[in-house]
């Protein structure tokens, strides 16, 4: 059985249903090595790191002012999270059903939600490395200053985490969606919406905007961006994430019913 | 068909119950939640203090907090520091503290705000790129009510330093019984210092205008037969002239071993005048050094110049010129909170002390070098804070005849050249428990004109005192004096003078709990970068991180694919068709 679940060189799996863990870990490995077979993974990493390191020392001037906190690079990469995690989830099936390989997907003897939380993962790996392509910050910083560990490791989490919410619904919408570039582009508005949800609450009355400000991604984030692990904050965004895979299976099994 | 219509309302009916069932989860983790605080300094979490005063209320606490939406930054980033800081109180409080929060986004909300007594105040915020300010009208207010006693902090300035002990502090003073609210803080007398009746006749108008809970009296020890009075909160000893006894210091110390707290404001060398511009000054005679020096501190017989001061207009003679008072030395404060490199090598004062708290800075007037002997220091225990220091450009003068003028005429090289230059101490603070200055000391005969040694009177008092026991000294005598004010309050052309605000500190500083004081020393200012930092070092972090790490991976992405590229050109030319 365990033979079965083991994967060929292409990484496409092989035989009947193995253990869950070992077919999601080898779909995840799949995912991650396809973005790096491409330009893709490459100039989506590029392009982060540049912009981040843009608005970290331009726009916020950290240098200027003095500050030996990563707060402003948080910020910054919060910011850009909705756009870097659209491109990473756009092709999850998107792709798939360009390609024309999400029969041959949806048709593997593996379950749907193992092949949703593989692709998942292989996201979320891209999503770790390009923030560890980022670690030189910290490095840097905590050489010219007292750095407080504590907001460092809270905003690396936080990144991952809101990476992993805005990734599930771009997954949801991928599933749905024929052509990558609509992927995208719904994908980053809905992350954009989330995002912005806490910063046009003036206009609203309180009783809703208290709501909304729960269910803003970036509210959450500052929250444990300060160095400060709440549950209410993993509450949420386990639940996106978890709805986000879940919906997201529902809508590859639908795929086979249909 | 029919089985794709199914499959639909399931998919709907799965997505429906999938949400609903989230929603219910989300809801009930904001009722049962907890959190890790992973920040060094524990910024986010309750201290001891706040949490023993608030499990002591014994009835319902309302905090109100008026705060406009959408503030300009930085200030913006205060409401959720509030919001989370108050559910910190009212998780510890076990039901006790109720938390209600209104934004005065109209009419009836803005009266609600103005009837508590909130303050609207501007606030600047300014588009760098548009090189532009503008000014938003907001309110920052957080009002207090338990058992119909009302308390409030009407305008919040930006930023969170210290909101715990503000918050705290009006906490405990509501929950207090009423007879015990007002404290008392003695002024010693008997010496030529300042009291509240002689020189520092404002007191009892600005505790009013300032609405501190304090009473002040003039105690006096009576050559050593009185002793300091058990019901006073601290003791003051502010600029004496005259020598004070070895029976009055050991009654004095007696006081400090009990776990009193003494702050004296006295220099090495006395000044009568409180004119900046001119003065003749001669070596103090209080002998304050033959109790402080045994605690490893001790005034020195000088006066630092220091050109880090205000520049005034000063009248000389007929004539008036602005001038750098360098006879005044700008206790500044720095932009973040200093490290103790920083203050050794740039003076300025630290902002965490509970005395210079919030304060832009202070005028020493006349001040002295506080001298510091480690090894004594050592042997005495406790914890010193050097928390006040002139400028790197002050020098020390032993010559008492001081003319602006003529020191001025010498031009800014005295002061940037000199061989031996400041920072110098002027302010420090000696926290217990620590070893009593007079531990196994028998009393001299001397002190008193032929009054007997009474070393059994003294056995019961603790060789030791315990860790309430604080005692600070500033090095500058007459920073108070009602003249000192007046000259500050025409040099700033009538801004009330942060003096005063350090004086206020200064009471809370000594009546404050031990750990109630720790809060307000809790610093949760961003800690700052270096400043023996090289430009050049910034410039390669800054320059490493927008270009060389991009670069980086873009040419690693081209070395892998271009390798990748030319392998399956070789699997091809292996494996595919022959020609």
């Amino acid at each position: 059985m365990a033979e079965q679940a083991k994967s060929t060189k292409s990484g496409v799996l092989r035989g009947g249903i193995g253990s869950p863990l070992a077919n999601i870990w080898t779909i995840a490995k799949r995912e991650f090595r396809a973005y790096f077979n491409g330009p893709m993974g490459y100039i989506v990493v590029t392009m982060f790191t540049l912009f981040v390191g843009l608005l970290f020392f331009f726009l916020f001037g950290t240098l200027v002012l003095r500050r030996a906190t990563l707060q402003p690079l948080f910020t910054s990469m919060s910011a850009l999270l909705p756009l870097l995690c659209a491109a990473l989830s756009m092709r999850s099936f998107s792709e798939e059903r360009q390609r024309g390989t999400i029969e041959l997907l949806i048709t593997l003897p593996v379950r749907d939600s193992d092949v949703v939380v593989g692709k998942f993962l292989g996201a979320m790996g891209v999503l770790f490395l390009t923030l560890l392509a980022t670690i030189t910050y910290p490095i840097a910083l905590s050489r010219m200053g007292d750095l407080d560990s504590g907001p460092v490791i809270g905003g690396y989490i936080g990144i991952l985490l809101g990476g992993g919410a805005y990734i599930a619904i771009g997954m949801v919408i991928s599933s749905y969606m024929k052509d990558q570039i609509s992927s995208f582009i719904v994908t980053s508005l809905l992350g954009y919406i989330l995002y912005f949800m806490d910063k046009t609450l003036i206009f609203l009355p309180q009783s809703v905007s208290s709501v909304l400000e729960y269910l803003s991604t970036d509210f959450h984030f500052k929250s444990i961006a300060r160095g400060v692990i709440d549950t209410r904050n993993l509450v949420y965004f386990g639940s996106v994430i978890t709805g986000g895979l879940m919906i997201a299976a529902r809508s590859l099994s639908s795929r086979r019913w249909s | 068909m029919e089985r794709k219509v199914r499959a639909r309302t399931e998919s709907v009916a799965f997505v429906a119950i999938i949400i609903a069932s989230l929603v219910l989860f989300n809801i009930l983790s904001l009722k049962a939640f907890g959190r890790l605080d992973l920040t060094k300094r524990q910024i986010f979490t309750l201290s001891d203090g706040t949490r023993r005063i608030v499990r002591g209320l014994n009835d319902q606490l309302t905090i109100t907090v008026y705060f406009t939406a959408n503030q300009p930054p930085p200030a913006n980033d205060d409401e959720r520091f509030l919001h989370d800081q108050l559910d910190e109180y009212r998780n510890a409080s076990g039901g006790r503290v109720r938390v209600v929060y209104v934004t005065p986004d109209t009419d009836d909300r803005r009266r609600q705000a103005d009837a508590a007594g909130c303050v609207k105040a501007p606030l600047q915020s300014v588009d760098q790129r548009q090189e532009q300010a503008t000014i938003q009208e907001v309110y920052r207010c957080v009002a207090f009510e338990y058992l119909g006693r009302r308390d409030k902090l009407e305008f919040l300035p930006p930023g969170v330093q210290g909101l715990e002990y503000e918050i705290s502090s009006i906490i405990k003073n509501l929950a207090l019984p009423e007879g015990e609210r007002e404290r008392t803080i003695g002024f010693l007398g008997g010496h030529g210092e300042l009291t509240p009746e002689e020189g520092l006749q404002y007191m009892p108008q600005f505790i009013e205008q300032a609405r501190l809970n304090y009473r002040t009296r003039t105690v006096n020890l009576n050559g050593g037969d009185n002793d300091v009075p058990t019901d006073i909160k601290g003791l003051i000893i502010m600029n004496p002239l005259q020598r004070i006894s070895e029976r009055e210091m050991r009654k004095l110390d007696a006081y400090l071993m009990r776990g009193g707290s003494v702050a004296i404001f006295g220099s090495g060398v006395n000044f009568p005048a409180t004119d900046p511009g001119s003065a003749t000054g001669t070596v103090s005679e209080h002998h304050l050094n033959d109790w402080l020096s045994e605690y490893g501190v001790s005034l020195q017989p000088n006066v630092i110049l220091d050109l880090r001061a205000t520049d005034a207009v000063v009248a000389f003679g007929r004539y008036r010129g602005r001038v750098r008072l360098v006879t005044w030395p700008e206790i500044a404060s720095f932009s973040g909170t200093p490290s103790a490199q920083d203050m050794l090598t740039q003076g300025g004062m630290d902002p965490r002390f509970p005395v210079t708290f919030r304060l832009p800075g202070f005028i020493s007037t006349y001040p002295s070098e506080i001298r510091i002997d480690e090894s004594k220091r050592r042997a005495t225990g406790g914890e010193l804070n050097v928390f006040a220091r002139t400028g790197p450009n002050s020098i020390l003068r032993t010559d008492f005849n001081i003319d602006i003028r003529q020191i001025l005429q010498q031009g800014p090289s005295q002061f940037q050249n000199a061989a031996q230059h400041g920072p110098y101490a002027v302010g420090v603070a000696l926290q217990g428990p620590f070893r009593s200055a007079f531990a196994g000391r028998a009393e001299t005969a001397s002190n008193d004109a032929g009054a007997p040694a009474v070393v059994a009177a003294n056995s019961n008092v603790p060789q030791r005192s315990t860790d309430r026991a604080r005692l600070m000294v500033i090095s500058s005598g007459n920073m108070f004096a009602l003249d000192t004010l007046r000259t500050l309050i025409q040099l700033s052309q009538g801004q009330p003078p942060a003096n005063l605000a350090m004086l206020s500190n200064t009471f809370d500083w000594m009546s404050q709990d031990t750990d109630l004081l720790a809060v307000r020393a809790k610093d949760t200012s961003d800690p700052q970068i270096r400043a023996d930092v090289s430009d050049k070092a910034k410039q390669f972090f800054k320059w490493g991180s927008i270009a060389l790490l991009p670069a980086a991976i873009g040419v690693l992405g081209l070395a892998v694919l271009s390798a990748r590229r030319a392998r399956i050109k070789d699997l091809a030319k292996e494996f595919g068709p022959k020609a």
